[in-house]
């Protein structure tokens, strides 16, 4: 898998942007009380200019609950 | 974990014709975004006949008009109060901030979303760790926090890098010295001119800064943070050494800052941001070397899209090879070297002749006015106004200075103002254009602190 300017992605890289797809899906979770919602907020937001930073996610998090 | 003297090294460090790469793919995407829920910048877009597709690389830039303050302004002034600029709904926003200046009495207005107050972190994150900055500093804020943007960023920038942050708030300067000596800040963080001002108060109460903990200053918010001497001043009377950083509301964070390496200039942060330098009088984009306006691209801020603004900051390009840090990231030479336009910079925060005006002009008893501007004590700056009083208003002359004070302060963050009469007919008049401004400050557009007072007491200003 490539990143942005088209090197391959590091193991530690392939498993940041894996980590941000699971807090992703956990944000649409029904059954998240608010205290873990606004955390899994918090956290995917902070994954995703960890991404961003290494060039491994373009545009911006749109449409999620954020 | 590896030691490293970059917070990013994989971009800090990228070849240029990868970083290019990276921008493009950044531009495409912001433009796209822009195009589909942006408003004002769909009609910036198809007014010069861009459209997503355009966009393939980052040399497809220049197919972007210029975007000026004053559009920004027309824009929120014609919907208050954000206009039809925002590309995220502002029931997302987690943060409101506005500018410290006015052109005109209007304030810019500005909602960052949860992603983008982290970013804007971020961008200051590079500085703090590039100029040496580590988890085991404590970090001293003067800043007056508020809806000022000021070190807000920075802040949070030092939270997440795991330092001891000290936010001093509305204290009072000899109380923010105690807190310096008593918390053992290694890190300070003010404008230069506080800076300064913070030293000489040190001096009165006993405390000799230059043999305590401080040892890194890191000022923003005027251009005097990149002038050689007044650097050389505080790091003499801080022991410490001072690094510049700047940055704008607009943006909500820095763009340029100082490495270790200190190369008489400071680095871009080109993977977050494209600046170009160009003639303010062509609009030509200018090569590197060549002295001239700096318009800003950001691809950070997801509420707020960013496309070619003008900044009216003047600066000097040149090449990353500059600096011998290894980033490839391009350097302003000598920081931000003034404005193109009139604004002053006085304690951090700007003020507009033009805005002054407007406020002065509602005050009936003012006949002709000055705005004066003066270093006091060698080293700390003041702005006021000196009018003449308009026949048949003289008992209300002390009245209307008092209000007058509290008006300007009012719509300059704060910043006091003094206020006096001048004598009928003394003040100059002119027959073309007026020129109001006397400017006797030691250092223009900045270099001397803050009040002892705490309202006028300001951080930096991005």
């Amino acid at each position: 898998v490539k990143d942005l300017v088209g090197r391959d992605m590091t193991p530690a890289e392939t498993r940041l942007v894996r980590t941000l797809k699971h807090v992703e899906a956990l944000l649409s979770d029904p059954e998240l009380p608010p205290c873990a919602l606004a955390n899994a907020r918090e956290a995917y937001a902070s994954l995703w200019i960890a991404a961003n930073d290494l060039a491994l996610v373009v545009g911006k998090p749109d449409g999620l609950p954020l | 974990m590896t030691a490293s003297a970059y917070w990013n090294p994989k971009t800090e460090t990228m070849p240029r014709e990868e970083l290019r790469v990276l921008q493009g793919k950044r531009l495409r995407a912001s433009v796209e975004r822009a195009w589909e829920k942006s408003p004002f910048h769909r009609r910036l877009f198809e007014k010069a006949k861009v459209t997503p597709r355009k966009i393939r690389s980052i040399d497809d830039l220049k197919r972007i008009p210029f975007t000026t303050r004053e559009a920004w302004m027309d824009c929120q002034a014609g919907a208050p109060l954000f206009g039809d600029m925002l590309a995220q709904p502002p029931e997302e926003a987690v943060r409101y901030h506005m500018t410290s200046g006015t052109t005109g009495r209007t304030p810019l207005r500005v909602l960052d979303s949860r992603v983008d107050w982290k970013w804007i972190a971020e961008c200051w994150c590079y500085a703090f760790h590039g100029f040496g900055v580590r988890a085991d500093d404590v970090v001293f804020f003067a800043f007056s926090y508020g809806t000022f943007i000021g070190f807000w960023g920075a802040h949070y920038a030092c939270e997440k890098m795991g330092c001891l942050v000290l936010p001093s708030g509305n204290m009072t300067t000899p109380n923010r010295v105690r807190l310096i000596e008593e918390m053992g800040a290694t890190v300070v963080c003010a404008t230069p001119t506080y800076a300064l001002r913070l030293a000489q108060e040190a001096r009165e109460m006993g405390v000799d800064l230059a043999r305590g903990k401080v040892r890194r200053v890191i000022v923003s918010g005027e251009p005097a943070g990149s002038i050689p001497a007044t650097k050389r001043l505080i790091e003499s009377q801080w022991g410490a050494k001072v690094a510049d950083t700047a940055g704008m509301t607009e943006l909500g964070t820095i763009m340029m800052f100082e490495c270790e390496k200190q190369p008489g200039g400071a680095h871009l942060v080109e993977d977050h941001f494209v600046e170009e330098v160009i003639d303010p009088e062509t609009g030509k984009e200018l090569p590197y070397g060549e002295r001239g306006e700096r318009v800003v691209t950001s691809f950070g801020r997801g509420m707020i899209p960013v496309f070619r603004y003008r900044t009216r900051d003047l600066v000097v390009k040149v090449p990353h090879s500059r600096c011998p840090c290894g980033r490839t990231f391009d350097v302003y030479d000598g920081g931000i070297l003034g404005r193109v336009d009139d604004m002053l910079l006085v304690r951090g925060t700007n003020v507009y002749p033009r805005a002054v005006e407007a406020i002065v002009r509602e005050h009936a008893p003012v006949d002709e006015f000055q705005i004066l501007l003066r270093t006091v004590d060698g080293i700390r700056d003041e702005i006021g106004v000196r009018f003449e009083v308009r026949a048949g208003h003289e008992p209300d002359a002390q009245g209307c200075c008092r209000r007058l004070a509290e008006d300007l302060a009012r719509n300059h963050e704060g910043l006091s103002f003094f206020v006096e009469t001048a004598a009928t007919g003394s003040l100059p008049r002119f027959e073309l254009k007026a020129k109001r401004v006397k400017d006797e400050r030691i250092v223009k557009g900045g270099g001397a602190p803050a009040s002892p007072k705490a309202p006028a007491e300001k951080g930096a200003k991005p």
